[in-house]
This record gives C-alpha cells, sequence and structure tokens, in this order.
C-alpha cells in the first residue's frame, strides 16, 4: 500500500511540476482526493488495492497531457498563426545566408593562404554549419517573442487586403528575359574572344605579349572551351525562346559542366596559366597555389549559380504554369 | 480505399471525429449536472450514467477552466474523511448553459433539416446550383 501510495504521489508530481505555480496545490490536493475515489471505485468493483490504483493511474493516461489541459496558456513554442511564416522565413534565409557564409569562408581561407583544398572545404562546411545553428536559433526565438508578444490581441483581424501577391515572373511563360538572354549571349562572346586574343593581348608591363594560357593547351582544351562559349551563347538565345524546360535545363548544366570543369582540372593541375606569364608576374610558388585554388573554386561557384538559376526556373516555370491551369 | 472504402472508416479518422462533436457537450453536461452541487468523481460516474463520455483527465482540468471563467464556484468540502473539492453551476453558468441548450437544438434542427431535403449541389450544366 505504501509503496502504492508513492505511485500516487509521484503521479500527481509528475502533473503538478507542468502547472502554473499559484494553483499547484490546489490542482495537488484536488487530484489526491479525485484519485482516491477512483480507486475506492475500482476496489468496489472486487479489485485488491494495489491493481486498483494501478488500473486508475493508467486511465488517467499521461501526466504531461493531462498538466497541459490545466494550462490556460499557450503549450506551443510557435503557435499555429506563425507556424508557417516561420518555416517560410527560416528556410529562406538559410537557402541564401548559408551558401554565402561558406563561399565567404572559402575565400578568407584562401586569402590567408591556405591551399588545402579539402582544408578549406570543411572549414567552409564547419562555418556554414555554424551559420546554420545561429540562424535557426535567432529566428525562432524572434518569432517566439512575437507570437507571445502579439498572443494578447489574438485574433488577428484579417482582411482581404492581407492577401499575399502572386509571386511575380517576368512573362506569362517565364524563361530568361529578353535582357537576360542578349547579355548571357554577349557575356559568352566576348569570353570566346578573351581566349581566342589572350596571346596577343599586352596584359602586364613588358615588351611583347605574353599569353595568359598555356600555348600548349591550343593542342585541344582552349579549342574547346572557345566552343563551349559559342555553345553556351546559342543556349542563352535558345532559352530565351523554349523558356525553362527540361531538355534546357539539363543542357544548361552539362554545358556548364563543360566549361568549367577543364578549366578547374587544369588550374589544380598547374597546366593553365603559362610559364611566361607567371615568371613575368613573379608569382612564388604559394601564390600560384592559391591562384589556382581560388580558379578551381571560381569554377565551381559558377557552376553551381548556373545549375541553381536553371533548376529555380525550370521550378517557377512549372508552378506558374500549374496557376494558369487552375484559373 | 479498397472496393469497399465506404464502408470500411479508420478507427482513428471516426475517432477524431467523434472527439470534435463531444468535445463541446462535455462543458454542457457538466454545467447542467453541476446544478446540483458535487466532486469530480462523482460527476464522472453521473455523467457516465448519463451515457456521456469524457476521459478523466479531461473533465477534471475543464472543471478548474470552468471555475477560472466564473461558470462554476467551488468549495473545499472537509466535512467527511476525505477533503473533496466541491463545485456547482453559478448564475453565469445558467446563462451559458441557456445559450449552448439553443445551439446545440439548431444543430440538431439544421442536421435534421438537411438531411430531410437533400439536393443536388453539384453545379448544373448551365453553372447554376440546383
Amino acid at each position: 500500500m505504501s509503496k502504492n501510495e508513492q505511485l500516487i504521489e509521484r503521479y500527481v508530481h509528475a502533473v503538478v511540476r507542468d502547472t502554473p505555480e499559484q494553483d499547484r496545490v490546489d490542482i495537488a490536493n484536488e487530484l489526491r482526493s479525485t484519485i482516491a475515489d477512483m480507486v475506492e471505485g475500482h476496489m468496489a468493483s472486487g479489485m485488491d488495492a494495489e491493481e486498483a490504483e494501478r488500473r486508475t493511474l493508467t486511465g488517467l493516461g499521461s501526466p504531461a497531457a493531462m498538466a497541459a489541459k490545466y494550462h490556460p496558456g499557450a503549450t506551443t513554442l510557435i503557435s499555429p498563426r506563425y507556424y508557417f511564416v516561420w518555416k517560410r522565413v527560416l528556410l529562406t534565409i538559410l537557402m541564401w545566408v548559408v551558401p554565402i557564409v561558406m563561399v565567404l569562408a572559402s575565400i578568407g581561407n584562401v586569402i590567408d593562404g591556405d591551399t588545402d583544398v579539402v582544408e578549406i572545404l570543411v572549414a567552409a562546411l564547419g562555418a556554414g554549419m555554424t551559420a546554420a545553428v545561429y540562424i535557426c536559433f535567432w529566428t525562432t526565438v524572434a518569432f517566439v517573442l512575437v507570437d507571445r508578444a502579439t498572443a494578447a490581441e489574438g485574433k488577428d483581424e484579417w482582411s482581404v487586403d492581407l492577401l499575399p501577391t502572386l509571386p511575380v515572373l517576368p512573362n506569362l511563360a517565364p524563361g530568361p528575359s529578353r535582357g537576360d538572354a542578349i547579355s548571357g549571349a554577349v557575356f559568352s562572346l566576348v569570353l570566346a574572344a578573351l581566349l581566342l586574343l589572350q596571346d596577343r593581348f599586352i596584359w602586364i608591363k613588358s615588351s611583347e605579349p605574353i599569353p595568359l594560357f598555356d600555348r600548349d593547351l591550343w593542342s585541344f582544351w582552349l579549342p574547346w572551351l572557345l566552343v563551349m562559349c559559342l555553345v553556351s551563347a546559342v543556349l542563352e538565345l535558345w532559352k530565351y525562346r523554349t523558356s525553362w524546360t527540361g531538355p534546357t535545363v539539363i543542357l544548361t548544366v552539362i554545358v556548364s559542366l563543360a566549361f568549367s570543369v577543364p578549366v578547374a582540372y587544369l588550374a589544380a593541375t598547374n597546366q593553365l596559366l603559362s610559364p611566361e606569364f607567371i615568371e613575368q608576374v613573379g608569382l612564388t610558388s604559394t601564390g600560384l597555389e592559391i591562384t589556382n585554388t581560388s580558379i578551381v573554386i571560381g569554377a565551381g561557384i559558377v557552376v553551381l549559380i548556373e545549375a541553381g538559376e536553371a533548376l529555380l526556373g525550370y521550378f517557377r516555370r512549372n508552378i506558374k504554369s500549374r496557376f494558369i491551369q487552375t484559373t | 480505399m479498397d472496393s469497399e472504402g465506404e464502408v470500411n472508416v479508420s478507427e482513428d479518422v471516426v475517432r477524431t471525429h467523434r472527439q470534435e462533436i463531444r468535445r463541446g457537450t462535455a462543458v454542457l453536461a457538466s454545467l447542467i449536472a453541476l446544478r446540483t452541487p458535487g466532486y469530480g468523481y462523482a460527476l464522472l460516474r453521473v455523467l457516465a450514467e448519463h451515457g456521456i463520455e469524457v476521459d478523466a483527465n479531461t473533465l477534471y482540468p475543464l472543471l478548474r477552466r470552468l471555475e477560472d471563467q466564473g461558470l462554476l464556484t467551488s468549495e473545499w468540502n472537509t466535512e467527511e474523511a476525505r477533503p473533496r473539492k466541491v463545485y456547482q453551476t453559478s448564475n453565469q453558468g445558467e446563462t451559458v448553459i441557456n445559450v449552448l441548450l439553443s445551439d446545440l437544438n439548431d444543430v440538431t434542427n439544421s442536421i435534421a433539416s438537411l438531411q430531410s431535403a437533400p439536393r443536388d449541389l453539384a453545379p448544373k450544366a448551365d453553372g447554376t446550383l440546383s
């Protein structure tokens, strides 16, 4: 019996510790007497004391659930009013800030003279995770505070004026705008021209032109990159006509990779910059490594941005066409 | 989900809907029953005898809330061996009973009238309702 009385006290304690402080004694007393009544009820139907007490407490269910019912106020961290806003805002901030922090951390490490690619990546991941944790924490804290502060005003006066505007997209079948297409194509052509003419310009103080890129690359890689620039220019115009269809997205990613991966590979294996250029600029071996690593990272970022833009365009287009279908 | 989908509704679904519809009636039933003063466990039994299903862990917190709202009054009865908190419906509680009763009545009538006059809610070919 005494063992079971302890059971009841433990139950009462488990409920009461989560209830408002000023009500605890009263709730506890009432709960004790009620439980005793229920136990007696069970015993009247022929149960022994121990079983009756177990049965009663089991029937009352989890103390935490019961305590929640005693609470007049909020039992959620963020109420349904703000839950979806919180989720949307948090995801948006994470999506933008974390990659930016990772890129900035990488650049910082490269400038500091770190040349180990794995080390740089690990540091970038660490910085990204730290940023993510901070963002999650402070965004949530801000929302909890706003939620609690406005809880009293409660029943938000909602009106149709508060409806969100539809996502604004450049045109009906949203793809790249004409301006985007033209500037994209022009950029690709300028890049091609630079590749073609880089060994005829006087980049740096010297009596004769010094090629920026290794002459050996003319056997294959420079023509390849040139062709990719031209393909890319055509693709920009093609995108404008078709907007972001599945094949266009895939082609964009492939062309982007076909340009950036060789550049990264050549930089990583130190085949990209011409020895004359390196000598003329006076790059030390560390300086050269830093330059090459930056080129690798830059190529990676370009691919990410281009692929991201393509996928974003693809999803926007599909979401938009769903809107059109339903209206 | 199967071919007899209309007959087999998942127990969980049924349970949540029944809870929804009974949640409000627990308040009304308690207020009515406590026109005669009573304590928690006695009320639970009276309600059960009359076919009102309320869980003990819902009823006790509910009584406190109704007291906080002024619909019930309470005092500790210490005359018996075991002290018990005795509740009684207040005048305000009486007002609420009347409102809730008439609401319950309205709802029952509305449901009945819906059932007796079934309509075709699908739009006609010309887009108007029947």
